[in-house]
């Protein structure tokens, strides 16, 4: 229990870029990303550069939480999408947990929701990843 | 076509059998009971006898069954179509006391079918008057509407009435196993026991009162001494009419009708899922039936009508909402005045009984009008208008006695925290639409953070124009795609302009930039191995969210100048 309370406060990096504010740690050994404010072509640079970084530095495993994120644009959907397919190419994998209600909606309208897996809550999240391995 | 709620058992339009609609009828009837007490406080109040207050019960529901009949017809304008019962209006009480006071009963009778006729006129007006009765308005009015019923639910409640100011033991529990039994079926029941939680409730809380001896001898008697069969005591004192009484009946009429207003607002919106603003063509039909209720019932001899509150509180509460239901209790209502016997179980109700059935179809009510009003985006303009409605109609109730030397020809609107709060928020939306402008330009600049201004910009007059949230973040949403799109694809280095018109039931932007055309072609989303490897499958994904946000979209160009209209149906 001490492991993983300790795994779960490793470390947070918190970043601001146009109207998105980018969180990220790392708990039982997922690197989970939290998005806050708005995924639009004014963020996504930055998000896609924080989601390489993650990747380059051997992430395999990547949830990005989306519980605080008001919008998304095609621009940002794009990002997740291209990170899926890098985490993939290593065996890798990324979910969604938590989309607002309006978040969803892009996704579902996009047919997102048959590429990504997408969790209510955090905690189902975190477990689908346990699951799979 | 409404869109039948999936709360609902028996929506607007569906069948039932007999028995069912019989049963429901029923106990509407019992809630409607509750306002019989009206015509027999008006008649006391000039010390008139027995038979003068029988007579007028029962004339008050003759004219309560036609017009719980003719506001459930929908047919050549007449009736809303709705089941929405009329009962003796509580804001016809404070006028009529002024005219049993001043001139006997005959001139109750008389200003009361002034009245009527007056909301007949009223009613052909009703579809001209949408701008007075935007959602936070109609909002405040059901609110108020069902805090209305407090000040006679929570006496009756705990057992108080003139002459007995102490709440006894016996009184809270019968009100409370009253309630809970009504809660606890709508709550935790099963299949359609919950269509008939009031009905349950107030049989097993009649049973407790007579148990404790709530329900007593002198009543218990007057319910066996009552004929069985007897035709209506048809001694009218006829009709008179006073100028001097013009202006608080006038009063009234608009308290009442605009009470109506409320309870019909809410009747559409509990039977259509896909309820977005007030009908006020549907409104208006619904108003002349009322008004010609009031009229009837003031050329046979009854009091004033209006739709009552409570009932549309009960069809939330059951899930029946049939209009079948509706002229089950108008049948059973002119069939209550040929039987004596039966309607006196309803006018000996016990005082705790009746509190519980109002308290909880209260509950509704209140909660149905905040509903309303959040069902729009705010700003500070209608935060005053829902705020200070509030404040100043509730005073009423908090404060009574600031208001108690008033004219008598302006009681009317200082008698309930209903009449005033709803005054209040009528002038303040007339007030504060000063100054807002239906129509908005909105410059962007391609390499400047205008997502950023196109969401402070929607979300700003989202708020001044009280509209619904979900159709601004639509909007919001197509036109930073559609800019996206733009600076993506290098269509233009110049400033895009977007002109937005804001009406009640649309938003229409205009978005107009010099430069190269954007392929806005419907068509399905660009597949995900497009969107890495394709560099116009961003747009072509962009363009299909377009669509996907917006109710209609076109597009063409002339000499350069590309333009873009997208239209949302509000």
């Amino acid at each position: 229990m001490k492991v993983k309370a300790y795994l779960a406060i490793e470390q947070t990096i918190s970043t601001m870029s146009g109207n998105l504010e980018i969180n990220e740690r790392h708990e039982a050994g997922v690197a989970i990303v939290s998005l806050k404010g708005r995924l639009d072509a004014a963020s996504s640079q930055e998000a896609e550069q924080r989601m390489n970084s993650l990747i380059d530095a051997g992430d395999r495993s990547i949830l990005v939480n989306l519980g605080d994120l008001d919008y998304i644009s095609s621009s940002g959907l794009r990002v997740l999408l291209a990170s899926l397919k890098r985490l993939k190419k290593t065996g890798g994998d990324l979910h969604i947990a938590c989309p607002k209600p309006a978040v969803r909606d892009v996704f579902t309208m996009a047919g997102f929701h048959r590429i990504f897996t997408i969790d209510d809550d955090e905690a189902s999240a975190l477990s689908s990843f346990t699951e799979k391995a | 076509m409404p869109q039948k709620p999936p709360n609902l058992v028996y929506g607007l339009e569906d069948t039932l059998p007999l028995p069912t609609a019989l049963l429901l009828g029923l106990q509407h009837v019992f809630v409607m009971s509750t306002a019989f007490i009206f015509p027999v406080v008006i008649v006391r109040s000039f010390g008139g006898s027995a038979e003068q207050a029988a007579f007028m019960v029962t004339m008050s529901i003759l004219a309560g069954g036609v017009g719980t009949i003719l506001q459930a017809l929908r047919k050549q304008g007449m009736g809303s179509g709705y089941l929405c019962p009329a009962v003796c209006g509580p804001s016809y009480l404070s006028a009529s006391l002024l005219a049993a006071q001043t001139g006997g009963l005959s001139l109750v009778y008389g200003m009361t079918a002034f009245a009527g006729l007056f909301e007949v006129f009223f009613s052909r007006l009703m579809h001209r008057l949408r701008i007075l009765f935007p959602a936070e308005v109609t909002g405040v009015v059901v609110t108020l509407v069902g805090v209305a019923v407090i000040p006679v639910a929570i006496p009756n409640f705990l057992g108080i009435s003139p002459g007995d100011a102490v709440t006894e033991a016996l009184e809270l529990f019968v009100a409370a196993i009253t309630l809970g039994t009504m809660v606890a079926i709508s709550v935790w029941s099963r299949g359609k026991l919950r269509l008939y939680s009031v009905l349950v409730g107030i049989t097993i809380g009649y049973i407790l009162a007579a148990a404790t001896g709530i329900l007593g001898g002198p009543e218990i008697a007057r319910i066996l001494d009552a004929p069985l069969l007897a035709l209506p005591d048809l001694s009218h004192p006829g009709w008179s009419f006073d100028l001097a009484l013009l202006i608080p009946f006038t009063i009234a009429v608009l308290c009442s009708s605009l009470k109506s207003i409320g309870d019909l607002t809410t009747c559409q919106k509990i039977n259509d899922a896909e309820w977005k603003r007030p009908d006020m063509r549907n409104i208006g039909g619904g108003i002349l039936a009322d008004g010609s209720s009031a009229l009837l019932s003031g050329f046979i001899g009854g009091m004033g009508q209006s739709t009552s509150s409570s009932n549309v509180g009960l069809s939330i509460g059951t899930g029946a909402t049939s209009r079948i239901i509706a002229f089950a209790a108008g049948v059973i209502l002119i069939l209550l005045t040929f039987f004596p016997k039966l309607a006196s179980v309803f006018v000996v109700m016990p005082g705790p009984v009746m509190g519980a059935g109002l308290v909880f179809v209260a509950a509704f009510m209140i909660v149905n009008g905040l509903q309303i009003i959040t069902s729009r985006m705010m700003d500070t303009r209608k935060t005053f208008v829902v705020g200070f409605a509030f404040i100043f109609g509730l005073s009423i109730d908090i404060f009574p006695d600031f208001f108690t030397g008033l004219p008598g020809s302006v009681q009317s609107v200082f008698s309930s925290s209903l009449a005033l709060g709803t005054a209040t928020a009528l002038i303040l939306n007339l007030i504060f639409r000063i100054g807002i402008a239906r129509r908005k330009t909105l410059l962007l600049e391609p390499g400047t953070d205008f997502s950023d201004t196109i969401f402070t910009f929607f979300e700003t007059m989202g708020g001044t124009w009280g509209a619904r949230k979900e159709v601004i973040q639509r909007a919001e949403s197509a036109v930073n795609e559609l800019v996206e799109s733009i600076v993506f694809l290098d269509a233009t280095r110049e400033a895009i302009r977007a002109d937005i018109r804001f009406e009640e039931d649309s938003l229409d932007i205009d978005i107009r930039y010099t430069g190269k055309p954007l392929d806005l072609s419907p068509g399905g989303p660009p597949s995900d191995a497009d969107l890495l490897e394709d560099d116009t499958a961003l747009a072509r994904l962009s363009a299909f969210l377009v669509w996907k946000y917006a109710d209609s979209v076109t597009a063409d160009d002339k000499d350069g100048e590309c333009r873009i209209r997208l239209h949302f149906d509000h």
